[in-house]
């Protein structure tokens, strides 16, 4: 490791040299500052094309819409394109460095055509950084639709490297990665489980997320305590002219949002809601006798709703003030009286950030985030005289500070991060009328974690860009806590307590970033990429479908922060005008103080901390993805693709034999195309496939005390069924203005009604007295065919 | 162009290997003696052998049947002495066949070493028997709502230098011809290491199976046989995976994937174990 960090800031000082000597050529040039800005939002645009043909010199402008170029003294043409906006050619006469504003006006009727990317053609190529995925709302409504709900993950899903965990779950795994791995923000906070009715939907509501940037492979330093991915929501903060109000109504659940402008457009504020009606709908089907008295549905009951809020303030030109703030909650009540079963679940999602952006001069920016995430999980499951109520939260609060300074061949952040961490993994109660057993003791957990880092992107050359990255952080669990040691037998021999806010321990991490881009021409590039990352914060998987069941733990004195490598190589090509972009990107990722649980949920006569619950291990995740993406035309969509194997080894699973995990997909394969086939009718089709997740069979029984014993077979050894489904939809658009949209979506979900198991169990029948027993594997799938009608509306 | 079909031709070759693997191993099955045995304080020891089976084999009761071993060799020692135990059969009980002693009594405090001896597998475990831990008293308690039921309750005083292990039985005397496992009937004393601790027991159950058929409580009218046992660590591991795999073994909600301990070396699977009993007579009064 050593040996890598000398070359690597041997690497890094060689680039800052040879950027500087650049400068001092290239600085005989006028400089010109461009902020290109979308003319009716006030938007900065990201992506757009700006040149000046008598320097012959080209720019991007970067996420904040920024970029420099150079002119020659005197008469110049500026000339700026984006898609779906009209061209702007203007002349300019250039004496001095000097800072321009360039306001581009939408082609309105040309937008509703666009359902790829709104950003450069060429960005896929251009970029530097390899294994970027951005999608932004109209691609996500393009898509067929769940139950009258389009929903961004199930989107992420269609995209290579990114498989979903299965039938009915919201889980996303980014490159053999588990699903605690991929840090989640929304506005800059920490979303802890983004799952609705049990993993069908997802939390983020499409009127009011604008895009989520997706990023597999080489994270920037800016990101952190995750060793995946990252999945950066955020929220649409658009001011608008006048009230804009949309919506949608659909099979079982609905959404509202407005966004009212504020102080004659200096600023907006916006509410959206959304709720499911599945209790009214149960009990219309109660009433009208559509379900059996013996159904289990019968006293069953599943709510959920989001409440999403919003303020953006324009203080003057140089500072933004940003409120964002959400609320959700799940709760699925299920009562069968035929085994004495009455169970409810309740999660829910707390998530603040206000974000003060302040803009120095036109190279030098800040922003300033403060930020809270809150996390619920109750669960009581009585059967007979007993009850067992589970409880897990969790409680982030932070600052996060980025500094962004930007020249012609620099593109520098540093910045800082504090967090502090409470959680309470797990606790749980045993009771019957007259006694509570709390086990195991209810253990909470304080943490602190320190970030700092500092990223650069470096223009080489024409062909050649860099972008090195320090991160640097450490994480101290703070006491209360009691570190216990034991004796042979497992009993409490000593122990060390720790005061309220005194460190335990702390770890250190020192993360590296790079990523390298080479363009071949204007049409291909080869990107590479590394990155090193610490996670801190981890997600127990308590149960062999990701339900919420599954807990957060942050490490301890006995639970060291996982580690996670990858390098990754890419190959990007464009063809015919870049409507076609094709890419191949072959990964290898390295997993360290990778965990299992070793116990079960309901291992419930076990008092030890659950720190000592859990064994430690290794993963690897390996392989190639192709994509194949068609951008402009009346017919377009993608074709992705992946070959990979995840495999993990355990000393106490299979004697560290590699094992594959739970999520290990050897195929995944997505189509989807769109089809406008008149103004008036939009279709669209999406095809899944991947192998059937790695479970650990059961291959014998025996036996004891008059009960059935599973003997298992090697651990994941066996396999589900193959993935599958084809989902269709059309869209009748009813009226389509800048200011007014009203459509209908027809949409079918699981066109062939494959039945894909959500899980497989053992199922026992008979009894020992007389012998009349047998077992046989119980498959439980969720979704049959699924049709459905919205109504999608804006005024 | 020409690129561009490469690259389809690529991905339609990728995609032709999209034929995935049955990877469901029921080759995996290796078949083993299970061995159930036991010896109390005071009592002859008792041991049930049978066979496991592959998962996916239909059986019918004759099959059932089957599966018990009649024809092995069952010896059990101490440090002074060795039997063979004697087939004998009990239609209460599944295996309905089992292997008891005539001579070989438990004692606190002793070792005991089992064998047994089936074709040319040789089975071998050792167990002990840890002191007895007498409950202070146990009683039954009406329910509020249904005075014609009751829980039962003991109270028993830990002692805080050794570690304790613990499980439960019981009989109601003239309606269950033997003693039942406790609906959690396996538990150590860390949680009330020291303490004098009251807790409360279920009816004994005869199986798992159908859960919701059975009654926990016990009845007003009941005389409850309550066998507090004490068991040795490797025991008490045993019956706490036992445990684990009950509740979780066909719960989709929970993770179960380890197959349950055992302390039977050889070509089996299955326990050996000692139990310092205490059985008292509890009825309402």
């Amino acid at each position: 490791m050593n040996k890598f960090l000398k070359y690597f800031i041997c690497l890094w000082l060689i680039a800052i040299s040879l950027t500087i000597f650049n400068v001092n050529i290239l600085c005989q040039n006028i400089k010109v500052y461009i902020t290109v800005i979308d003319s009716i939002n006030k938007k900065s645009l990201s992506g757009a094309i700006v040149n000046i043909a008598e320097s012959g010199s080209s720019r991007i402008s970067d996420n904040e819409g920024k970029c420099s170029i150079f002119g020659i003294r005197g008469l110049n043409v500026l000339k700026c394109s984006f898609v779906g906006y009209k061209n702007f050619n203007i002349p300019v006469n250039l004496k001095n460095d000097t800072s321009l504003f360039v306001y581009l006006i939408p082609l309105v009727e040309e937008l509703k055509e666009i359902t790829i990317l709104s950003t450069s053609a060429e960005k896929n190529v251009n970029n530097v950084q390899n294994g970027v995925v951005s999608l932004n709302r109209k691609e996500i409504n393009s898509l067929p639709v769940l139950l009258g709900e389009s929903d961004f993950f199930k989107a992420l899903q269609l995209l290579p490297g990114i498989q979903n965990s299965g039938e009915g779950n919201a889980a996303i795994n980014v490159r053999g990665g588990g699903n605690d791995q991929n840090l989640i923000l929304l506005d800059g906070a920490v979303v802890y489980n983004p799952s609705h009715l049990l993993g069908f939907y997802s939390i983020f509501n499409t009127d009011v997320i604008k895009d989520v940037t997706l990023i597999k492979s080489g994270i920037p330093a800016e990101y952190g305590n995750r060793i995946s991915s990252v999945m950066d929501f955020n929220s649409r903060f658009e001011i608008p002219k006048k009230t804009v109000i949309n919506g949608n109504l659909g099979f079982i659940s609905a959404r509202i949002a407005a966004n009212v402008p504020l102080f004659h457009d200096k600023g907006c504020i916006f509410f959206a809601g959304r709720s499911t009606y599945i209790n009214l709908l149960l009990s219309i089907m109660k009433k009208v006798n559509v379900i059996s008295g013996n159904s289990i549905l019968r006293k069953s009951g599943y709510n959920f709703y989001d409440l999403n809020g919003g303020i953006y303030l324009n203080l003057n030109k140089n500072n933004k003030l940003i409120l964002s703030v959400y609320n959700g909650k799940d709760d699925f009540d299920i009562e069968a009286d035929i085994i004495s079963l009455n169970a409810r679940m309740a999660w829910s999602n707390g998530i603040a950030s206000l974000t003060w952006n302040h803009l120095f001069n036109n190279h030098f920016s800040m922003e300033n985030r403060i930020v809270k995430s809150t996390y619920d999980y109750k669960m009581d499951f009585t059967q007979s005289q007993y009850t067992f109520h589970l409880t897990s939260n969790i409680r982030d609060i932070g600052l996060k500070n980025k500094l962004y300074f930007y020249s012609d061949h620099h593109k520098i952040k540093f910045g800082f991060e504090i967090l502090t961490h409470r959680i309470n993994p797990n606790s749980s109660l045993l009771s019957t009328e007259n006694q509570v057993l709390t086990i195991p003791k209810q253990y909470q957990y304080n943490s602190l974690e320190n970030s700092i880092y500092f990223s650069d992107e470096i223009k080489l050359s024409d062909q050649v860009s860099i972008v090195t990255g320090l991160r640097g952080n450490s994480f101290s669990p703070l006491g209360p806590y009691i570190s216990y040691n034991r004796d042979s037998e497992g009993n409490v021999s000593d122990s060390t307590a720790y005061p309220s806010g005194k460190i335990v321990n702390t770890y250190f991490g020192f993360e590296p970033r790079l990523a390298f881009r080479y363009l071949l021409s204007e049409k291909n590039s080869i990107k590479l990429s590394y990155n090193f990352n610490n996670q801190y914060i981890h997600l127990v998987n308590a149960s062999s479908v990701s339900f919420p069941t599954d807990f957060w733990i942050p490490s301890t004195k006995k639970i060291k922060p996982q580690r996670g490598s990858q390098i990754s190589l890419g190959y990007y090509k464009n063809f015919d005008n870049n409507n076609f972009q094709t890419s191949i990107e072959l990964y290898y990722k390295n997993l360290t103080n990778q965990m299992e649980f070793k116990n079960s949920i309901f291992h419930v006569f076990d008092n030890t901390p659950f720190d000592e619950n859990l064994v430690f291990g290794k993963g690897r995740s390996y392989g190639a993805e192709l994509l194949i993406k068609k951008t402009t035309g009346r017919i377009t969509g993608w074709i992705g693709y992946t070959l990979s194997k995840t495999e993990k080894s355990f000393a106490e699973i299979e004697n560290k034999h590699w094992f594959p995990a739970k999520y290990d997909r050897t195929h995944d394969a997505s189509c989807v195309i769109n089809f406008d086939f008149s103004n008036k009718w939009i279709f669209s089709t999406v095809f899944v496939f991947s192998t059937g997740s790695a479970y650990t069979p059961v291959v014998g029984r025996f036996f004891i005390e008059n009960n059935i014993v599973n003997i298992y077979g090697r651990y994941n050894s066996a396999r589900m069924p193959d993935y599958h489904r084809l989902d269709i939809s059309a869209t009748y658009i009813i009226t389509k203005t800048e200011v007014k949209d009203s459509r209908i979506i027809f949409s079918i979900f699981n066109v062939y009604n494959r039945q894909n198991p959500f899980f497989i169990y053992p199922q026992a029948v008979g009894s020992i007295f007389p012998l009349t027993l047998s077992v046989h594997p119980e498959e439980v799938s969720i979704f049959p065919i699924l049709p459905s009608v919205s109504w999608q509306f804006m005024f | 162009m020409k690129t561009i079909k490469y690259y389809f031709a690529s991905l339609l070759i990728l995609l032709l290997f999209n034929c995935s693997r049955d990877l469901s191993n029921s080759d995996e099955f290796k078949s083993l003696i299970v061995v159930e045995g036991h010896i109390d304080q005071g009592e002859y020891p008792i041991v049930y052998i049978t066979r496991n089976i592959p998962y996916y084999a239909n059986i019918d009761s004759a099959d059932m049947l089957n599966l018990v071993l009649r024809q092995a060799k069952v010896v059990v020692s101490d440090e002074k002495q060795s039997e063979v135990l004697t087939l004998e059969f009990d239609q209460n009980h599944f295996p309905p066949f089992y292997y008891q002693g005539t001579e070989i009594r438990g004692q606190v405090g002793k070792s005991y070493n089992l064998t047994i001896i089936y074709g040319k597998d040789t089975l071998t475990s050792t167990t002990t028997i840890p002191p007895i831990v007498k409950p202070d008293t146990a009683w039954l308690q009406p329910e509020k709502d249904n005075p014609e039921k009751c829980k039962l309750f003991v109270n028993i005083h830990d002692d805080p230098a050794i570690t304790n292990y613990y499980r439960t039985f019981t009989c109601i005397a003239g309606v269950q011809k033997d003693f039942y496992p406790t609906l959690v009937s396996n538990f150590k004393d860390a949680l009330f290491n020291g303490e004098v601790n009251t807790f409360e027991l279920n009816r004994g159950l005869e199986s798992y199976l159908n859960l919701s058929q059975r009654d926990f409580l016990f009845d007003i009218k009941d005389t409850v046989l309550l066998k507090f046992c004490t068991l040795d660590e490797a025991h008490f591991h045993y019956w706490q995976s036992y445990q684990s795999e009950l509740v979780n073994g066909s719960n989709p909600f929970a993770s179960s994937f380890h197959s349950i301990l055992s302390n039977i070396h050889g070509n089996g699977i299955g326990i050996w174990g000692g139990y310092g009993v205490t059985i008292m007579k509890i009825s309402f009064k």
